[in-house]
């Protein structure tokens, strides 16, 4: 597909890098001539130099001829307006990010009005990472498949007994249908097959059914018991939506912000939430605000070295669940070796959604991507397909089928109906089955590019 | 720096190198000549080539100065290899002289070292011609289009091997801009030979007069250049070689249907606008010398030397040194400014001389008002101040290596105008010059060290200075 990017910041270079690497063709159009210089020598992509909402840029950018509009520039006015505008040019799909949370109640409404294909909101989609992460605490990600009936998520395993265990003997001492499909081991990613054995410090994939995830957890004896109260440094965005959803729950919250204005903005919005006026950064104030006795914390200040040194600096003083967002999309490799629990990557996540929702709009081209996570440092792919009309695929028995695969590849789900299979080699995927697939391919857009 | 890139740039190149040998192969066979010379060649590419190629190399490895030395060193490698074919078949015995006439034909010079051209086997013929077909797209620039590379990185060949001041990709991706430009390339090329033949110019000749054409290189088959070749094919080379040296962005921009984009290219206009007048002075000379008395024979034959030179090509029809001292002097002020930029022409480019006279008259409006802010505009857009400042060193250091260049060739003691545009011919690519070394002549009678010069001169306005430069800068082989 042919898409257009506008805007080279941190998203939109993860996005153009997704999406080349993807197979896509891509032109970025920013109005920062070096920052366009500095993308075009490292991705194969078109730059334009201009205006995203200028008509004769978006010309110059062979509008007509493109599938695809995203607009991630760091204003959500400009985001809007050039979306508008470049559908006002063409038949294209487009898709803006908007993240004030001033908007994010009209997201529907301005969706319907400017004829948007979706509205992103990196931000909240960060918060809803990091809730989802608060609600598990023993997890360092957990997203779920077909309206939540089934998850995949990533445990480390530390000392339980899991380690030690091939997968095989896994299964039939915890007795519950749960499938490791990825495993991390230090700066390697494997799709493990049952003999595999598992290690202390591993990082696993475990794909099941949701009801399956507390006995699972229960015959390994991992406590998972969701975080009561939480403490935040930084009250951007972020912070906004997260207390948000914790207030909602009837979680304790405290949040520590350094910019007066931004707590009476804060306190005026979360009346529930205790808003602190003070230096987040500063150790023996955050131990004064209790940061050996909370249950989670979350460093999310705009630097990233702070939110890794605090992170680090809880991980010493407390048991709380650690949970650190970073900006830089570069630092993953070196983060995974400092061991700081969660990290969250809102450039990352954003990337993926917008990943996910061009390899669905493929579906003139046979794509029927219905949702699409990468784990592992992006290494890993797991994609949820809608089983139709690939009649090499349906009503065949995996055992046969499994030759047919490409290699580090597995079926990991068929969902039919309310029943979730965790497959052997006598299931057989039917017409319309949800298919959970995991890989470590890249581009898998459609259910028949699982055969080799 | 990254070696393992390099040397499988490199080993990619050979390989295609020794697969491109079937051109002169299928020649020699239908001429009944020995094609030993292209096999052993062929072979001798792909024993080097080898243990280049074996393993590919981790993505993302090519950088900017990565992209430089792959392709100097590249073209390095195929002068050496490329001569093979005349040293195996024994047309030419010198290895200075071979190299001479490689480097020649890879950056489409066209300068030749032979004095009798017609001796030589045909398929020896077809590979000099072939050559300048190869090297006028740039051999990086088809293996681009053939090899997938991973990475985004694969524009610092591009932006290597490519003349001009600016590249910009046709299309998003690099690949895909390489397989355009190549098609575009070959289209042109096929259309050009069917109109040869169409006027019934014999096979052989239409081959290898259109790859030198295409590629604005210049070696010919005949002792006698292209003169005994009709009126009409005459013009059919003219047209060929203008339309080789225009910007092939243009020919992008009619193919998508953006004819207003197209025609608003100002270095083409400017190109064109500098052919006519050129041939319009050149007319008037002629006439008012009385050299000619027939207007239409005048028109062909200025249009022929001015489309030749101004595109760096290099064909003839006449013997220049019999024209007059105006007419001489504006063919030589052509050589210099040359071609369009992303054309198969060389030169210092239409596009360069238009931004360095702008960036003249921006220093004139500052001389007025010390305060003024004022861009300096290309095509209606305003041109990156990084891109002016790149053109104006590269002017200078295009003057310094001219000079020298013509310092030491002139340690052979010959005539000034003679080793003044041999030196303008070859660094320019454009093959023949006057006096001595002017249309009918050639440059066998100088001595080993201008040849080595002149070759070296060849290479460096081929891939603009700067490519080959670096090859000479400590810092590009520190380790950090």
């Amino acid at each position: 597909m042919n898409a257009v990017i506008v805007g080279c910041g941190k998203v939109g270079t993860e996005l153009a890098k997704t999406l080349v690497n993807d197979g896509h063709d891509v032109t970025v159009i920013d109005n920062n001539e070096k920052a366009l210089r500095q993308v075009a020598e490292e991705i194969d992509i078109l730059p334009i130099f201009g205006n995203g909402a200028d008509i004769n840029t978006l010309k110059e950018a062979d509008i007509r001829s493109k599938d695809i509009f995203i607009a991630v520039s760091p204003s959500d006015e400009l985001n809007l307006l050039s979306c508008l505008i470049a559908e006002g040019a063409g038949d294209i799909k487009t898709i803006a990010r908007v993240r004030n949370p001033l908007y994010s109640k009209e997201t529907e409404f301005l969706k319907k009005k400017l004829g948007l294909s979706k509205i992103i909101n990196p931000e909240q989609a960060a918060a809803l990472e990091i809730f989802k992460l608060l609600q598990h605490p023993a997890l360092t990600r957990i997203d779920s498949f077909a309206g939540g009936r089934v998850v995949i998520f990533n445990v480390r395993i530390n000392g339980h007994r899991a380690a030690g265990k091939n997968l095989q003997q896994l299964k039939a001492a915890t007795g519950c249908d749960v499938l490791v499909c990825a495993v991390q081991r230090e700066d390697e990613v494997f799709i493990p097959s049952g003999d595999f054995v598992l290690q202390d410090e591993d990082e696993i994939s475990i794909v099941c059914a949701m009801e399956e995830m507390k006995a699972f957890f229960k015959a390994l004896d991992i406590k998972d018991r969701a975080a009561q109260s939480c403490l935040i440094t930084g009250g951007g965005t972020i912070a906004h939506y997260l207390t948000d959803m914790l207030c909602k729950k009837d979680r304790q919250v405290r949040i520590v912000e350094i910019d007066e204005r931004k707590c009476n903005q804060l306190s005026e919005v979360f009346p529930k939430a205790e808003v602190i006026h003070g230096d987040g950064t500063d150790k023996a104030f955050l131990i004064k605000q209790g940061l050996n006795r909370v249950e989670a914390f979350v460093p999310l200040t705009g630097i990233d070295e702070e939110n890794i040194i605090s992170a680090t600096f809880a991980k010493n003083v407390s048991n709380a669940k650690v949970i650190t967002k970073i900006n830089r999309t570069d630092l993953n490799d070196v983060i995974d070796e400092l061991q700081i629990d969660s990290v969250v990557f809102p450039k990352f996540i954003c990337a993926d959604i917008i990943a996910q929702y061009v390899r669905a709009q493929q579906n003139g081209m046979g794509g029927n991507v219905e949702t699409l996570y990468r784990y592992l440092d992006n290494r890993i792919e797991i994609l949820e397909f809608k089983a139709k009309d690939d009649h090499d695929i349906i009503d065949m028995p995996l055992s046969k089928l499994g030759a047919r695969l490409k290699k580090d590849m597995i079926i990991a789900c068929i969902i039919r109906g309310e029943q979730c299979i965790i497959p052997s080699g006598k299931d057989m995927i039917q017409e319309n089955d949800s298919v959970i697939i995991v890989t470590m391919h890249r581009g898998i857009a459609a259910l028949h590019d699982i055969l080799a | 720096m990254d070696i393992s890139i390099i040397t499988y740039v490199i080993g990619v190149s050979l390989c295609i190198e020794g697969i491109l040998m079937v051109v002169p192969i299928l020649c020699a066979i239908a001429y009944g000549e020995s094609i030993m010379p292209f096999v052993l060649t062929g072979l001798i590419c792909f024993v080097i080539a080898l243990p280049f190629t074996r393993k590919k190399p981790a993505a993302g490895a090519l950088f900017s100065k990565e992209g430089y030395v792959a392709t100097a060193l590249t073209w390095i490698a195929l002068a050496f290899t490329g001569m093979l074919p005349f040293l195996f078949s024994g047309s030419i015995q010198s290895v200075y002289d071979a190299v001479f006439e490689t480097i020649s034909g890879y950056t489409t010079t066209g300068a030749s070292i032979l004095t009798d051209v017609e001796a030589l086997p045909k398929g020896v013929l077809m590979w000099r011609s072939f050559m300048h077909w190869i090297g006028g797209m740039g051999i990086l620039v088809f293996m681009l289009a053939l090899v997938p590379f991973t990475g985004g990185t694969q524009m610092n060949i591009m932006k290597a091997e490519s003349p001009g001041p600016s590249i910009s990709k046709l299309v998003p991706r690099a690949s895909d801009s390489a397989k355009i430009l190549y098609e575009l390339y070959g289209a042109l090329t096929v259309l050009t030979i069917l109109v040869l033949l169409v006027l019934g110019m014999p096979l052989f000749d239409t081959l290898c007069i259109t790859f030198g054409a295409a590629g604005t290189g210049g070696f010919s088959v005949l002792n006698t250049g292209c003169s005994t070749y009709t009126i009409p094919q005459q013009v059919v080379i003219t047209v060929a070689m203008i339309a080789f040296g225009v910007n092939f962005n243009f020919y992008y921009l009619l193919l998508v249907k953006k004819n207003r984009d197209a025609f608003k290219m100002e270095e083409v206009r400017w190109y064109l606008l500098i052919i006519l007048a050129s041939i319009l002075l050149i007319v008037i000379d002629l006439f008012a010398h009385g050299i000619y008395t027939s207007l239409p024979l005048a028109v062909n034959d200025a249009a022929f030397h001015v489309g030749s030179i101004i595109t760096t090509t290099g064909y003839a029809t006449k013997d220049l040194n019999d024209w007059p001292n105006l007419s001489q002097g504006i063919l030589i002020l052509l050589m210099f400014i040359g071609a369009c930029a992303g054309s198969t022409g060389g030169g210092l480019k239409v596009s360069r001389v238009l931004l360095l006279f702008r960036a003249y008259k921006r220093e004139l409006a500052i001389a007025l008002h010390p305060n003024i802010v004022k861009r300096v505009h290309m095509d209606g857009k305003p041109v990156e101040e990084s891109i002016i400042q790149n053109t104006g060193s590269y002017l200078f250091i295009y003057i310094l290596i001219f000079v020298v260049s013509v310092l030491i060739v002139s340690l052979d003691g010959e005539s000034w105008v003679t080793t003044f545009t041999a030196v303008a011919a070859t660094y320019n690519n454009i093959g023949p010059g006057f006096d001595v070394v002017g249309t009918m002549g050639n440059y066998s009678s100088l001595s080993d060290l201008s040849k080595v010069v002149l070759s070296a001169d060849m290479l460096i306005g081929r891939l603009e200075i700067f490519p080959i430069m670096l090859l000479f800068s400590k810092a590009v082989w520190k380790r950090f």
